[in-house]
């Protein structure tokens, strides 16, 4: 493709998207040009063979732009780019560090408060082109070695002007080569894995990105070369013109790799771009005075587990100057979603908006929706008891079936064959067939499964564990944030605190989580009076000469009707209790009880392991145990599936209906036209209270973070202000809550600007950033 | 009982510490652990009874909750002071367990095929059952080269049981509650494919705890990740590096 590129620009002269060279500049007449190409040549010449791999722009020097522009109109592109591509630039690059504010902390009423972190100084790398081949971005890291204060200057003893904890003392000393820890390789570890995540991710591509649609030129940002303008389209019936040797070439753009490498270097004036501190093994992270920041390691970690590759990616961000997109309240995300998607921010608001409010009205009903549940699932309970029968028989047959599958058998052999000497592996066959067989009865262990799961308490907790997760889900459900991403909508414990017992919403909570439960709403607290008792689930009596509106089905009463179910052809209990579904049950149980084997050996010394059968008869005995467990164990996994993916699709409908109910709500409380509101139903009214205050709370929540906006409200100095929020948003790539490992090209931007700025060569578009 | 002073330990993505320190007006300090900092792999609750001065100092510290970020720099002398007794006191906690579950990676052989038969292993420590529930959705496998560089990581694929013991019990765990006794262990195996380059594997293991301080009723979240565990037969990790 490149070869494409340079036979369409050889001998054209002028570049597209360049001005024309004026003949009458004496710096680039004829006869200048040719000398600068002889100048040019010479000086390869004297570079030799290999000019350019890591060569400063030598080549080049005291040749000016105009005058290479010249020499592109003279020789063609082709000769003046393979000057320029075997010119290795390197160039310091310095970003500005700002400080960030965090809403990562939490006061005394739940609310998210803030707090300022960074350097608010500047950043710095190198940035090297080769060529045409790639640019590589290079953090140089210099480990040291220094104490920190872990006495408490609070405590009785502590010497008179000890530093707060955690306070460096004294002066950094240089890591020895010969530390006992091995602090240097452990530091040349860290430095190659923080960069592991983030190449391959980026490319430099050269020209604005494609127009959005035929004929629409894309608008140039500012300070960029302008596109290309289209090519006028041909008349009617004209045949477009085809150039000498074939139809038209495409022209690919020009795409630089970046590479991103961190440097360790170890020595008190070796130059570096940024300074860690690396604490030695005893020292251990965590502990008083030692807390993990970026600019201390810890060899001793204690046994802390996240994942610190990708913290370290993380991390490599922050040293590249991109700060943290996580826990950030409503102006910082507008901020942010301007600078990501600076044309479609303003659509974005009114969507988060209500979704922020629907997240929020689902945290403070979890706990009220999960104890009216768990209140009132006695009817629930009841009626999947009363088909305990039903339930047994199914469970009996599956289980007289399934023991006797193939996979269970050849697994239990496996396993048996293991576990004993050489010597009684012909016995073992016989043994799994009487054991699953003659000695089983399905009767006793598909009858106890069915008994343990089917008590009241395990019902319960069932089926209000699973209304937890699908509310749970729900409320975590990530928001696509156009050009942005997907951003989690985080909600303070301050507005869950608002519904729990005594707290401003507690009464129209717990009407809505009547409602929805039982169908009968509490009094609420939606005003003087409170809403109606009864809410809008709770049926409406009879008008004279009408017939009584019948009320909706509530979540109890559907709950309880789904055991009937259990009776009709291709129920749940037909299809999920099977021998099939108990063979792979008590399959999969014999191969975790295996593994579980494995391991808890692995974990005895030689002389305490388990030993293997040594006679047919304890073998035989160890085969009923066996069978007996997992068998056991098959037949409660296949009951507790049965009433979990019973009541799971209703469960996912109720709490769908519950965001639609919230969502109605929100639409009428932020402004339904009045011609749209009967669309919406009749309102509940412990719904609308809810909605009213936790829109009241965000409204709050926005006109104090609009005072300072921007993404660092808290500024350089540290003191602006930073009001306590009750939500807070989170986008989900690698320099968010890495969730994701998601990297945006607005990320680069300064990383762009600064290429752009440094490495053009004559005649170059700018570049744009195209990540994956 | 009633709790007089809340103190937490938090740290912002991707570490995202959840640690919980209650104090109760019987003299005892439950500390929490859904996203532990320490003890690897580790959740579920820790009590003890704080000395008389640590008593006074926590309490006396205010309901709070005291927030202490732990990707912070140095704090107030006050401040300072506050955590160091919650450190003491959490530490004197994480001694005495009383509903906690171990979380482990365990390889169960070397890579055949490609592929890589692998467990959770779970340990129940304390002095009565822990309870939790496992959110398949939300676990990840994660491999490591020799050298400890990341090389893949895969949601958790399908799992076919719960928790079960050496002696095949079921303990449960999956799609139903699991209860797990002190020093019981409990294992739920799978398959997954393992990348070529792979000397290690993790897990991280995600769910819903049911165990919290006694005025909380409702089950909270929990993630935590094991420690890495070795793929018999692949390249052994660099000297020098702790796996």
């Amino acid at each position: 493709m490149r070869e494409h590129r340079d036979q369409q620009h050889h001998g054209g002269g002028q570049r597209r998207g360049e001005s024309p060279r004026r003949a009458s500049d004496p710096d680039v007449s004829p006869r200048a040009t040719a000398a600068l190409v002889e100048r040019v040549r010479g000086r390869l010449a004297d570079a030799g063979p290999g000019a350019g791999a890591g060569a400063d722009s030598s080549v080049t020097e005291g040749i000016t732009t105009r005058q290479l522009m010249a020499l592109q109109g003279m020789v063609g592109n082709e000769v003046v780019s393979s000057v320029m591509r075997t010119v290795a630039q390197r160039v310091p690059v310095t970003a500005p560090d700002p400080t960030e504010t965090l809403y990562n902390q939490t006061s005394a009423t739940g609310q998210a408060t803030a707090r300022s972190y960074g350097s608010g100084g500047t950043v710095s790398y190198d940035m090297v082109r080769a060529g045409d081949t790639g640019v590589t971005v290079t953090v140089r890291i210099k480990f040291l070695n220094q104490n920190r204060n872990s006495v408490d200057p609070a405590s009785p003893g502590a010497p008179a002007g000890t530093p707060p904890l955690g306070t460096l003392l004294g002066s950094p000393t240089e890591i020895p080569v010969d530390d006992p820890d091995n602090r240097r390789a452990w530091a040349t570890d860290m430095a190659s894995r923080a960069v592991a995540i983030w190449n391959g991710r980026l490319t430099l591509v050269e020209g604005a990105a494609a127009t959005p649609a035929a004929g629409t030129a894309a608008t140039p940002a500012a300070g960029t070369a302008p596109a290309t303008p289209p090519s006028p389209a041909p008349a009617a019936g004209a045949t477009p013109a085809t150039p000498p040797g074939g139809p038209p070439v495409a022209v690919a753009p020009r795409r630089l790799p970046v590479t991103f490498t961190s440097v360790p270097v170890f020595g008190l004036s070796d130059p570096a771009d940024t300074q860690i501190i690396v604490h030695p093994m005893a020292t251990v992270a965590g502990t008083p005075g030692q807390p993990i920041d970026s600019g201390n390691y810890y060899l001793n970690k204690g046994t802390y587990g996240n994942d610190d590759a990708v913290i370290a990616a993380h991390e490599y961000g922050h040293l590249l100057g991109i700060p943290d997109e996580y826990s950030q309240n409503s102006a910082q995300l507008n901020a942010l979603i301007h600078q990501a998607a600076p044309g479609g921010a303003p659509s974005g608001g009114p969507a988060l908006d209500k979704a922020s409010i629907q997240r929020m009205v689902l945290k403070s009903l979890r706990q009220p929706l999960y104890d009216a549940l768990r209140a009132a699932l006695g009817p629930v309970t009841a009626a999947m008891r009363a088909q305990k029968g039903k339930v047994r028989t199914a469970m009996v047959a599956a289980a007289k079936g399934g023991v006797t599958d193939a996979a269970v058998t050849a697994e239990l052999t496996r396993m048996l064959t293991a576990r004993a000497e050489g010597r009684i592996a012909p016995s073992i066959p016989a043994a799994v067939a009487f054991e699953t067989t003659r000695n089983f009865s399905s009767r006793s262990v598909g009858g106890s499964a069915v008994d343990a799961g089917f008590s009241v308490g395990s019902l319960t907790d069932a089926i209000s564990g699973a209304y937890w997760d699908a509310l749970y889900g729900a409320e975590r459900a990530s928001v696509a944030v156009p050009g942005v991403g997907n951003v989690t909508v985080d909600v303070a414990d301050s507005v869950s605190n608002t519904t729990a017992s005594g707290g401003a919403n507690a009464a129209s909570a717990a009407g809505v989580a009547s409602t929805t439960v039982s169908g009968s709403g509490a009094a609420g607290g939606a005003g003087p009076g409170g809403p109606a008792a009864g809410g809008a689930g709770g049926g409406t009596a009879p008008t004279p000469g009408l017939p009584a509106i019948t009320p909706p089905p509530t979540l109890v009463s559907q709950l309880t009707a789904l055991p009937a179910t259990w009776s009709a052809a291709g129920s749940l209990l037909e299809t999920g209790v099977t021998p099939a579904s108990f063979a792979k049950a008590m399959t999969a149980t014999l191969k975790s009880g295996d593994a579980a084997a494995i391991a808890a050996a692995a974990a005895l010394s030689a002389g305490r392991r388990p030993r293997k059968s040594r006679t047919v008869g304890e073998m035989y005995r160890r085969a009923y145990r066996m069978v007996q467990a997992a068998s056991a164990d098959a037949a409660t996994q296949v009951a507790a599936d049965l009433v979990r993916e019973t009541v799971k699709p209703t469960l996912a409908t109720s709490v769908s209906q519950l965001t639609g109910s919230i969502d109605d709500a929100v639409n009428r409380v932020m402004g339904t036209t009045p011609s749209g509101v009967a669309a919406l139903g009749t309102p509940d009214p412990n719904m609308t209270a809810l909605v009213r205050s936790m829109k009241t709370t965000l409204d709050a929540n926005k006109t104090a973070a609009a005072a300072n906006p921007g993404r660092d409200p808290m500024g350089p100095s540290r003191t602006g202000a930073a009001p306590a929020m009750d939500v807070t948003y989170s986008y989900e790539g690698l320099m968010g809550s890495s969730t994701t490992r998601a990297l945006r090209v607005d990320q680069f931007g300064p990383l762009v600007d600064n290429f752009n700025g440094r490495f053009l060569n004559p005649g170059e578009q700018r570049y744009r950033a195209e990540v994956r | 009982m009633t709790r007089l002073a809340t103190i937490t330990w938090r740290s912002g993505p991707p570490a995202a510490i959840d640690e919980e320190l209650a104090l109760f007006d019987d003299g005892v300090a439950w500390l929490v652990l859904r996203t532990p900092r320490r003890a690897a792999g580790m959740v579920g609750t820790f009590a003890t009874r704080p000395g008389p001065a640590d008593l006074e100092a926590l309490g006396g510290a205010g309901p709070g909750p005291h927030a202490f970020d732990l990707a912070g720099g140095p704090q107030d002398a006050a401040t300072a002071a506050l955590r160091a007794v919650a450190d003491r006191v959490a530490a004197a906690a994480l001694g005495t367990p009383r509903a906690a579950a171990r979380f482990e990676a365990g390889t169960l052989g070397p890579v055949a095929g490609g592929r890589l038969s692998m467990a959770i292993l779970v340990t129940g420590a304390g002095t009565r059952a822990v309870r939790f529930e496992l959110d398949p959705a939300r676990c990840t496998v994660h491999f490591a080269s020799a050298d400890r560089q990341p090389v893949a990581w895969f949601p958790l694929p399908e799992l076919g049981s719960g928790f079960v013991t050496p002696d095949a019990e079921g303990l449960g765990g999956l799609r139903r509650r699991a209860r797990v006794r002190p020093g019981e262990l409990g294992a739920t195996a799978f398959e997954i494919a393992a990348p070529g380059a792979a000397a290690t594997v993790a897990i991280e293991v995600a769910g819903r705890l049911e165990e919290g301080p006694p005025d909380e009723r409702a089950p909270r979240p929990f993630s935590v990740r094991t420690a890495p565990a070795p793929i018999p037969g692949a390249a052994s990790v660099s000297p020098g590096q702790t796996p």
